[in-house]
C-alpha cells in the first residue's frame, strides 16, 4: 500500500488545473478559429459546446480520478480492467503530444533571449523560419540539428523535471506564478496594442458576428473541436490531478470553474492578437487577412514583426515571450505529470525517478523536432495526436463509462461531494450529445483526408509520423495493459 | 467597430466571466463553511 500525494489546498489543484487547460492554444488557436467561423457569432457556439460536452467531460474525468484516487489507466481499470488500456492509450497520446510541446517551449526561450538583444539572428521575419529552425524543403530533408532550438528544448526538460520530481506539492507552488502571471503580462500587452492606431479594426475583425456562420455545420464542429483540444480532455491530466485531491472533494464547481477560466482566457487572448494584427495590418498598408496567422507562425512572425515597429519594442517582446512560456509550462508539466503518476501507481517507482526517466527520454525522441524538418514532423504528429488521438480518447470513454460502467454510479459520487448536483442532463451528455460531437468530428477528419492528403504531405510522411505514430501508441498502451496489474493505494 | 461587435463583446464577456466569478464565489464560500465545521 502507497502513500498518496496531496493537493495543499482546494485552490492548488484549481490553479494546476485552469493552468493545464490554459496553453499556446488559447492565445494562437482560439482567436484564429474564432475569426474565421463568424467571428463574435462563434461565441455562441463555443459556449454551447461548452456546456454540452466539455464541461460534462471534465466532469467525467474529474469524478474518476478523485471515486478511484488513480491516475488514468488505475481509474478506468478500476472502474473496469477492460478499460485500462483506455488510459494508458491516452497518456500515450499526451506523452507523445508534451515531445513536440517541449520544442515549441524551446523556440520561445531562444526568443527571448532575441529580446534581451543577445541573439541578433532573429531580427526579421524570415529568421523563424531560416535562421532558428534551418526549415529544409519537406519532411524527407532532415537537414540539421538547430543548436539553438535543442538548448531550448534542454532548458524547458531541465524546469519540467525539477517542477514534477517534488510531486504536486511543487506543482501547487509553481502555478501560483504561472497561471496568473501571463493573465497579467496579456492585460499589460493588450493595453500597450490598444494604444495603437489599427487596434480598434483589428477587433472589428475579431469581434463583429457573421450570423450566418451558424447555419455552417463546420462552425459548430470547429466549436466542439476548439472545446475539446482546450480543456486538456483526453490527455490524462485531469483524472491524474483529482487523484491527488482527498474523497469528498467538490467535482462540478471545479470542472465550471476550469472551463470557465479557460473559455475567459481565450477570449481575452483573442483582444490582445487582433490589437496588435490591426496595429501591423495598418503600418504595412495591407489588408488585415494579409497577417492573420494561427499556430507558430502567428507566436514566432507575425507577433515579433509587429512588436519590432513599436515603440518599446524590447519591453513588449520580453513580456509577450514571458507570456508564452508561463502559459506553456503549466500545460507541458501537467502532461508529464498524468504520465508519471501512472508509471508510479503501476510499477511502484518513486515520483523523482520517473520523473527523471520521463524528461530524459523526452528530451531525446524531442531532438527529431529541432532538425531542419521537425516542423513539418511536428505538424503532422499535432494533426494526428489531435484529431485521431484526443479525440478517439473522449470518445472512447463516454461509451466506457455512458454505456458499461454506468453514469449512475458516477452520478451518485458526484452528487455526494460536489457544491452543485448534476442532473439527467450529465447522463444525457455523457451517452449521446458527446459521443455523436466526437464521432462527427472523427468522420469529418476521415472523409477530409480521403479528399485531400493533409497539408500536401508526401503519403509516406503522413504514413509514418500520422498513422505509424498512432499504431505504436496503441501497441504500447496494449503491452502495458497485459504486462503487470496495478497495485492497491491508500488515501494520504 | 460596429455597434453588434460590441454587442457581442459585452455579451459573451458577461457570460464567460459572470459565470466564473459565481463558481469561485460558491467555492469560496463553501470552503469557509467546511473550515467552520472543522
Amino acid at each position: 500500500m502507497a502513500h498518496r500525494d496531496r493537493w495543499a489546498s482546494r485552490q492548488a489543484f484549481i490553479m494546476a488545473a485552469v493552468g493545464s487547460a490554459i496553453g499556446l492554444g488559447n492565445l494562437w488557436r482560439f482567436p484564429m478559429v474564432a475569426y474565421a467561423n463568424g467571428g463574435g457569432a462563434f461565441l455562441i457556439p463555443y459556449i454551447v459546446a461548452l456546456m454540452t460536452a466539455g464541461i460534462p467531460l471534465m466532469i467525467l474525468e474529474y469524478s474518476l480520478g478523485s471515486l478511484f484516487q488513480k491516475s488514468s489507466p488505475g481509474s478506468l481499470h478500476s472502474a473496469s480492467p477492460k478499460f485500462e488500456m483506455i488510459g494508458w492509450w491516452a497518456l500515450g497520446i499526451g506523452s507523445t503530444i508534451s515531445f513536440y510541446y517541449a520544442v515549441v517551449m524551446g523556440w520561445s526561450w531562444d526568443y527571448l533571449a532575441c529580446s534581451f538583444g543577445t541573439l541578433p539572428w532573429c531580427a526579421d521575419a524570415q529568421a523563424f523560419f531560416d535562421n532558428l529552425l534551418g526549415l529544409t524543403g519537406g519532411p524527407g530533408e532532415i537537414g540539421h540539428i538547430s543548436w539553438p532550438a535543442l538548448a531550448g528544448l534542454a532548458a524547458t526538460w531541465a524546469l519540467i523535471y525539477w517542477i514534477i520530481k517534488a510531486g504536486v506539492l511543487r506543482v501547487g507552488k509553481v502555478v501560483m506564478i504561472t497561471v496568473p502571471l501571463p493573465a497579467i503580462l496579456l492585460v499589460l500587452i493588450l493595453i500597450r496594442g490598444l494604444t495603437l492606431p489599427g487596434a480598434v479594426q483589428g477587433l472589428a475583425y475579431y469581434l463583429t458576428p457573421d450570423f450566418s456562420a451558424l447555419t455552417n455545420a463546420k462552425t459548430w464542429l470547429q466549436a466542439y473541436a476548439q472545446v475539446f483540444f482546450s480543456l486538456s480532455l483526453g490527455f490524462g491530466i485531469l483524472t491524474a490531478y483529482a487523484s491527488y485531491l482527498p474523497k469528498k472533494s467538490d467535482i462540478t464547481n471545479n470542472a465550471f470553474i476550469t472551463s470557465f477560466a479557460d473559455a475567459g482566457f481565450a477570449f481575452f487572448a483573442g483582444f490582445a492578437v487582433f490589437s496588435v494584427l490591426g496595429y501591423l495590418a495598418q503600418t504595412q498598408g495591407v489588408p488585415i487577412q494579409d497577417v492573420v496567422r494561427g499556430g507558430p507562425s502567428l507566436a514566432f512572425v507575425i507577433y515579433p514583426t509587429a512588436m519590432s515597429l513599436m515603440p518599446l519594442a524590447p519591453i513588449v517582446s520580453i513580456m509577450f515571450f514571458v507570456t508564452l512560456l508561463t502559459l506553456g509550462i503549466d500545460s507541458a508539466f501537467s502532461i508529464v505529470e498524468g504520465a508519471v503518476a501512472g508509471l508510479r501507481d503501476k510499477w511502484r517507482i518513486s515520483q523523482q525517478r520517473a520523473a527523471l526517466y520521463f524528461s530524459i527520454f523526452g528530451f531525446l525522441v524531442g531532438i527529431i523536432f529541432t532538425t531542419g524538418a521537425g516542423l513539418y514532423w511536428l505538424d503532422i504528429v499535432d494533426r494526428w495526436m489531435n484529431d485521431y488521438g484526443l479525440v478517439v480518447i473522449g470518445l472512447m470513454e463516454c461509451i466506457a463509462i455512458g454505456w458499461f460502467y454506468g453514469t449512475g454510479k458516477l452520478k451518485k459520487y458526484i452528487n455526494e461531494v460536489s457544491d452543485f448536483k448534476v442532473g439527467i442532463w450529465w447522463d444525457i451528455f455523457i451517452k449521446w450529445v458527446t459521443p455523436l460531437a466526437l464521432g462527427w468530428a472523427i468522420v469529418s477528419s476521415i472523409v477530409n483526408d480521403f479528399k485531400e492528403a493533409y497539408g500536401n504531405y508526401p503519403t509516406w510522411a503522413l504514413m509514418v509520423g500520422g498513422w505509424g505514430v498512432v499504431a505504436v501508441i496503441i501497441i504500447v498502451a496494449a503491452f502495458i495493459t497485459k504486462v503487470k496489474p496495478f497495485r492497491e493505494t491508500e488515501e494520504g | 467597430m460596429p455597434p453588434s461587435a460590441w454587442v457581442m463583446a459585452i455579451a459573451i464577456g458577461l457570460v464567460l466571466y459572470t459565470g466564473l466569478g459565481v463558481c469561485i464565489r460558491i467555492a469560496i464560500r463553501k470552503s469557509r463553511e467546511q473550515q467552520e465545521e472543522k
